[in-house]
């Protein structure tokens, strides 16, 4: 199990300091989604929360189960999304994740998982990403 | 107070500085460094009497006799030795070995290569606590069966299995005893003299000891056979050649000398520091005590789940307290305690499970440290842990 040795400090920021932590802000008129990847059983699970005003994510939040890089992934893409339009190619992919926090290879997957969570989130907002 | 704080006495301990000190005069030119095996001179006298005397401390740890001591590279390959020595000496094909699921590695992929080879390994279930039932034992022995192999303490869980009730059952059937005592030794008493034990594993390292250095205990009467599994000049009694690494095992005996010493000492040091650990961890609640009670646990290890984490996250944080979250043989894997697993434990909680370990050398003080830093990085994970589904 990598310790801090094995990240470089842009993903050992995000893991010791994790941004959008608790719960989402009430924002007037915005809509909510929510999505999840990973299990319990496997040790990595990640839950995703953002919130939609008018076709753009004006927030999201997670809570998460599972291994630093994990921890670095939710925090990084929590950060991206806010501002971005509530579409699916407004998700970092997996693979860019991860190449943005300088990952070890064997950690890629926490990439992966992030973005699952993300888009799973974005698809169950009521309206397909309404919110006017 | 040294950082990191060292809890991890079950994966190795730091040498006692009695035994470095022993150890230093066999090494130099100043010292007394000839080969053992050279009596033809004062020089390589001096250091077969050496050797000869720290067989002695090992043998006098578990009431035995030192000639029944064979000198090994450690637990593991003494593990080997008694596996494969007897079932290699009895033919391998139809041998049948009995073992349990949460036996170290060493033991575990010895019966693995005696399948391989043509044997059957049966691998008993432990209760939820880790005991193995002696009823199970004898359950599972065959015409056939050759030898049962059963650890002393379980390295990660820390159960005491029965070992005198698992021996008489063996004796019972005829059938060789092996117990890897690695964890064990010099932390719970052993009396070989009263215990039916035909083959017995030792470390040196994990009993304040150099590493590189281990013993088997070999049974004279009734005699144990066994076949070497390294060959090259006779040593040990043919048992295991190789040139003597006098100096690793003066060290070793030396451990084991004060070991026999300090056994209710150390064992009182620890089981008070463990408590004092576990009572100020489940201050967090959500805390569970994998494997035993105490009464049916060794003193020294603690292996704890924690819920809401997983115990590769909190390790992140622990940068100043060295614990692990399993067998430091198998820690580096991904996949759940195969030990916690043989227990019935859920992935989920295996992998939220931390073990803790402490030695001679723990301090009240570094207890306080561990439980607060511990305690932080729980709380930490736990505010961005899912709630549950």
């Amino acid at each position: 199990m990598p310790g801090p040795e094995a990240f470089g400090a842009f993903a050992r920021d995000h893991i010791e300091n994790p941004r959008n932590t608790g719960p989402l802000p009430v924002v007037a008129g915005a809509v909510i989604g929510s999505g999840e990847a990973g299990s319990r059983a496997s040790g990595s699970l990640v839950r995703l929360r953002v919130a939609v005003h008018g076709h753009v994510i004006v927030a999201a939040r997670y809570e998460l189960l599972g291994e630093p890089a994990l921890v670095a992934c939710a925090s990084y893409l929590s950060e991206c999304l806010a501002g971005r339009r509530a579409e699916p190619a407004a998700i970092p992919s997996g693979l860019e994740i991860a190449r943005a926090l300088e990952l070890p290879r064997e950690a890629h997957g926490a990439g992966l998982l992030a973005e699952d969570a993300a888009r799973r989130a974005l698809e169950n907002v009521p309206g397909a990403g309404g919110g006017d | 107070m040294r950082l990191p704080v060292y809890l991890d006495y079950a994966a190795t301990t730091p040498a006692d500085p009695a035994v470095v000190e022993a150890m230093v005069p066999y090494l130099g030119l100043e010292g007394c460094f000839a080969n053992p095996a050279s009596i033809s001179h004062a020089a390589g006298r001096t250091a077969r009497q050496a050797v000869e005397q720290a067989r002695s401390e090992i043998a006098a740890l578990v009431n035995a006799a030192p000639e029944e001591i064979v000198f090994t590279s450690g637990a593991t390959e003494s593990d080997n030795l008694a596996l494969k020595g007897v079932v290699h000496s009895r033919g391998m094909s139809g041998a049948h070995v009995v073992t349990s699921r949460i036996e170290h590695k060493a033991v575990l992929d010895a019966a693995r290569s005696i399948e391989a080879d043509g044997g059957a390994v049966t691998y008993l279930r432990p209760e939820a606590d880790g005991r193995i039932p002696p009823e199970r034992v004898a359950e599972a022995i065959r015409p056939e069966t050759v030898l049962v192999s059963i650890m002393l303490v379980n390295n990660e869980i820390g159960v005491i299995e029965d070992i005198a009730a698992i021996g008489a059952v063996c004796r019972e059937h005829g059938v060789l005893f092996h117990v890897d005592a690695a964890q064990g030794a010099g932390k719970v008493p052993v009396d070989l003299a009263r215990v039916p034990v035909d083959l017995m594993s030792f470390s040196g390292h994990k009993l304040y000891g150099p590493k590189g250095i281990g013993a088997l205990y070999v049974r004279r009467a009734p005699e144990v056979r066994l076949d070497a599994l390294v060959h090259g000049g006779g040593h040990e009694q043919g048992l295991r050649s190789g040139t003597l690494a006098t100096h690793q095992i003066v060290g070793m005996g030396k451990a084991f000398a004060i070991a026999r010493e300090r056994l209710a000492e150390d064992a009182a040091h620890c089981g008070r520091l463990s408590a004092q650990l576990l009572e100020g961890l489940q201050r967090l609640g959500g805390v569970h005590v994998n494997g035993p009670a105490a009464e049916h646990r060794a003193a020294h290890i603690l292996d704890l789940a924690f819920d809401g984490i997983v115990a590769d996250s909190l390790l992140y944080f622990l940068t100043d307290v060295a614990v692990s979250t399993g067998s430091a043989c198998s820690s580096g894997s991904r996949a759940p305690s195969y030990v916690l697993k043989a227990i019935g434990l859920s992935d989920e909680r295996a992998r939220s499970s931390l073990r803790v370990s402490v030695g001679r050398f723990t301090t009240d003080e570094e207890i306080a440290f561990a439980v607060e830093h511990i305690g932080a990085g729980v709380e930490r994970l736990r505010a961005m842990a899912p709630s549950p589904a």
